[in-house]
């Protein structure tokens, strides 16, 4: 060690010891990390141990809830709706994809109490309409990415959502509501940085026709589709 | 005698193999001395020292290698099984060592000798002994190497898992709390 006078960081003193040495514990960063790669079911019985772990496991677990089932997504919105400090939480990706049950108002009051979301997924959503496209497009600022694949937004409701969501730059699956490339262009051009899927339309004037003619298809596909699934969750 | 006379000569061509190796490298392996807080000295290659970020934002910032250097925060327990852990990692391509593809990862796997390297800091029980795990933990953090606190940070989410709140309490002494604030938690 003496050959190493210069060197500017001398170890550290032990701060005087006393009768026991305290115990160790995990500095919060690190119980942050230890949070953030743990099961979300042991994350929600975690937030017993103290009021510290739960000050810092509450805004993971509400950060990307795990939604699968009609049952979590009211209960999720529920607590949001009781607590706006948790709704404002959740703001990663929100999944309600395949939740079929949900309907326009249920739409709306995922949109109200969940104003900080950036990925919203409502694939095959029957909620989605005319009504709860505007008021996603009035609430949800900070939306980042949408997924409509499966559901029936006709293009002016793709129109207003484009003009609405400034911060927007992907969304899925919105060729079921465009006819022709003019409406094409008229979302490329409003909003630049918007990843447009549609490989069809972007390939050639010539194929425009019979792509929108494809679209216009899939749509009455996918509409009679998800009728047919609401029917079953009745008869049910 | 026949065996061993051939498993004497093996072992001839491979000395003057190494020793051959050793002739032919003009450069000599770019070697760093650590010397941990508790004044142990450790001289690791360059190449095991750079799955630390600290040290590799430090080697570049200093363009060569320094006089050996203090690491401070890090006991020479633990920066021996850091050493142990780089340098079995550092050949390693398939094990990401990058913030982007690790923190916040739930769903990869351990892997089999990763298992087995913290199974080796755990004590024989199976019960995690808090103090080691700790140490290992906070030198990594300190030393920013991502494969090493995604392996830690996994390996006590696992043990905490299916463990009761009043188990994991105890592994991680946290006082319990008094029956008052035991209700506002059930909540």
């Amino acid at each position: 060690m003496s050959s190493l006078p210069s060197h500017p960081h001398p170890p550290r003193q032990e701060p005087p010891t006393s009768d026991s040495p305290p115990p160790m514990r995990f500095p919060n960063e690190i119980l942050l990390e230890i949070f953030k790669v743990t099961p979300q079911g042991a994350l929600a019985r975690a937030c017993g141990v103290s009021r510290l772990w739960q000050a810092l496991i509450t805004p993971l677990l509400y950060r990307q809830p795990d939604v699968h089932g009609e049952v979590w997504w009211i209960r999720l919105i529920d607590t949001s709706v009781a607590n706006k400090q948790l709704g404002a939480l959740v703001k990663e990706v929100l999944s309600l994809a395949g939740c079929f049950d949900i309907g326009e108002e249920g739409v709306m009051r995922v949109a109200t109490s969940l104003p900080n979301l950036k990925t919203l997924n409502l694939a095959f959503v029957t909620g989605v309409t005319v009504r709860s496209c505007e008021h996603i497009g009035r609430t949800c600022q900070t939306l980042q990415r949408l997924d409509l694949s499966g559901t029936e937004v006709s293009y002016p409701t793709l129109q207003s959502i484009v003009t609405s969501l400034e911060k927007l730059i992907d969304i899925t699956d919105m060729t079921g509501g465009i006819d022709s490339r003019e409406q094409f262009e008229w979302i490329a051009e409003k909003n630049p940085t918007l990843v447009l899927i549609d490989e069809s339309l972007t390939d050639s004037e010539s194929d425009s026709g019979t792509d929108s003619e494809e679209g216009v298809d899939s749509d009455g596909v996918s509409k009679a589709d998800s009728e047919d699934l609401w029917d079953d969750y009745h008869d049910d | 005698m026949f065996h061993r006379a051939n498993l004497r000569n093996n072992s001839k061509n491979g000395r003057s193999q190494v020793g051959q190796n050793r002739n032919s490298k003009k450069k000599p392996v770019a070697k760093l001395t650590l010397i941990t807080e508790d004044n142990e000295s450790f001289t690791v290659c360059k190449k095991v020292a750079e799955m630390s970020m600290f040290f590799k934002n430090m080697l570049q910032d200093t363009e060569g290698i320094p006089a050996p250097f203090i690491v401070p925060n890090v006991s020479g327990y633990d920066l021996k099984k850091i050493i142990e852990y780089c340098s079995y990692h550092c050949l390693d391509t398939d094990c990401p060592n990058d913030n982007d593809s690790l923190r916040s990862r739930r769903d990869r796997k351990i892997g089999h000798w990763d298992e087995t390297f913290v199974r080796n800091i755990i004590n024989k029980d199976g019960d995690p002994v808090i103090d080691n795990l700790v140490g290992l933990t906070k030198a990594a953090y300190f030393l920013d190497i991502p494969g090493l606190i995604w392996l830690m940070t996994k390996s006590i989410a696992n043990t905490i898992d299916p463990k009761p709140i009043a188990e994991i309490r105890e592994i991680f002494n946290v006082p319990v709390p008094s029956e008052r604030e035991e209700e506002i938690l059930q909540r």
